[in-house]
């Protein structure tokens, strides 16, 4: 199977890996899988009060395809709203690095990272918020 | 009792016994009952490949070389079917999936996601193995003995009217962890 240059850069290359501090309220932390090929993937997004994703970091455990995928999501979202985050859709990823089809499901996985990560934030702000 | 599509004779099997012509096979075929055994979790092995054997002498594409277009071409469905039916039958994920959901294992899709809780201990899992992969190994073979046990207790419990509907997420931890195993992502 050919593989796009793009995808091998991410696989080969990572960008932001890593991890944020998952204790606090700032950061968003998403863990998803995939039973089918027993990837897994944990994405973090530090958003700031107005709402800007300041840092995002992944650590993937998986095939060449979810690394670049996760790899590439987070460079899509640095310094972008939580809204733009939002309605992020996989195709956008798929189509970046070329994925063929077999391999669209990794970048489903990236997409549905940024949602968990979004929705933890959402938890951890309204709890913040929620009178004591 | 179905009719036999050529002589009109009741018949049953896939092979009509009065005038010797194959029977269209049906659509979604239960794959225990063409191989003529009953479902079950527990098999040997054995007496999958000898059912097989057995089933496939009756459809074999070659009895019927001499036959009509239509025939043969039911010999092959026949025997795809066949095929299949061992196939899902030998193999315990296969089989547990196919008897808990009366549907094949979707090769991919089956997405749904498991516990936050078991997806946390994977991560853990293979952070682990990056640094000290004995150990993760030997954790993950006690998790998959832990589940392959469940496993093997929902079916037994079946016998007295138990529900499989958990069996699905057990088997995709199992997948899970024999990934962190192998260590294979492909």
């Amino acid at each position: 199977m050919a593989y796009s240059d793009k995808l091998v850069d991410h696989f080969e290359n990572p960008r932001n890996m890593g991890a944020l501090d998952k204790e606090s309220d700032e950061v968003g932390t998403g863990l998803v899988g995939a039973p089918a090929c027993g990837d897994v993937m944990k994405l973090q997004l530090k958003i700031s009060d107005d709402g800007i994703i300041e840092d995002a970091k992944f650590k993937t455990f998986g095939c060449g395809s979810a690394i670049a995928s996760s790899s590439l999501v987070t460079e899509m979202v640095k310094g972008k709203s939580v809204e733009f985050a939002e309605n992020l859709e996989n195709g956008a990823i798929a189509e970046e690095l070329s994925l063929p089809p077999v391999k669209i499901h990794c970048s489903v996985l990236a997409e549905d990272a940024i949602k968990a990560a979004l929705a933890d934030y959402r938890r951890k702000q309204a709890a913040k918020n929620a009178p004591a | 009792m179905t009719q036999c599509w050529q002589c009109r004779e009741p018949v049953q099997g896939p092979v009509c016994a009065g005038c010797g012509a194959i029977q269209p096979p049906p659509p979604h075929p239960d794959l225990f009952a063409i191989l003529g055994m009953s479902p079950s979790f527990v098999i040997d092995r054995k007496a999958v490949d000898k059912a097989w054997r057995a089933a496939s002498r009756k459809v074999h594409p070659d009895r019927f070389a001499g036959a009509s277009a239509v025939q043969r071409r039911m010999a092959l469905q026949w025997t795809a079917h066949l095929n299949r039916a061992r196939k899902v039958i030998r193999d315990e994920t296969q089989r547990a999936w196919y008897l808990a959901t009366g549907s094949e294992r979707p090769s991919e899709g089956a997405n749904k996601q498991p516990d936050p809780a078991f997806l946390e201990e994977v991560f853990e899992l293979n952070m682990l193995r990056a640094e000290d992969p004995e150990a993760a190994i030997l954790r993950a073979g006690e998790l998959q003995g832990t589940e392959q046990a469940r496993l093997a207790a929902l079916f037994a419990a079946q016998e007295k009217g138990g529900s499989l509907d958990a069996v699905p997420a057990i088997l995709n931890r199992l997948n899970y962890l024999s990934t962190v195993i192998s260590g294979g992502h492909e």
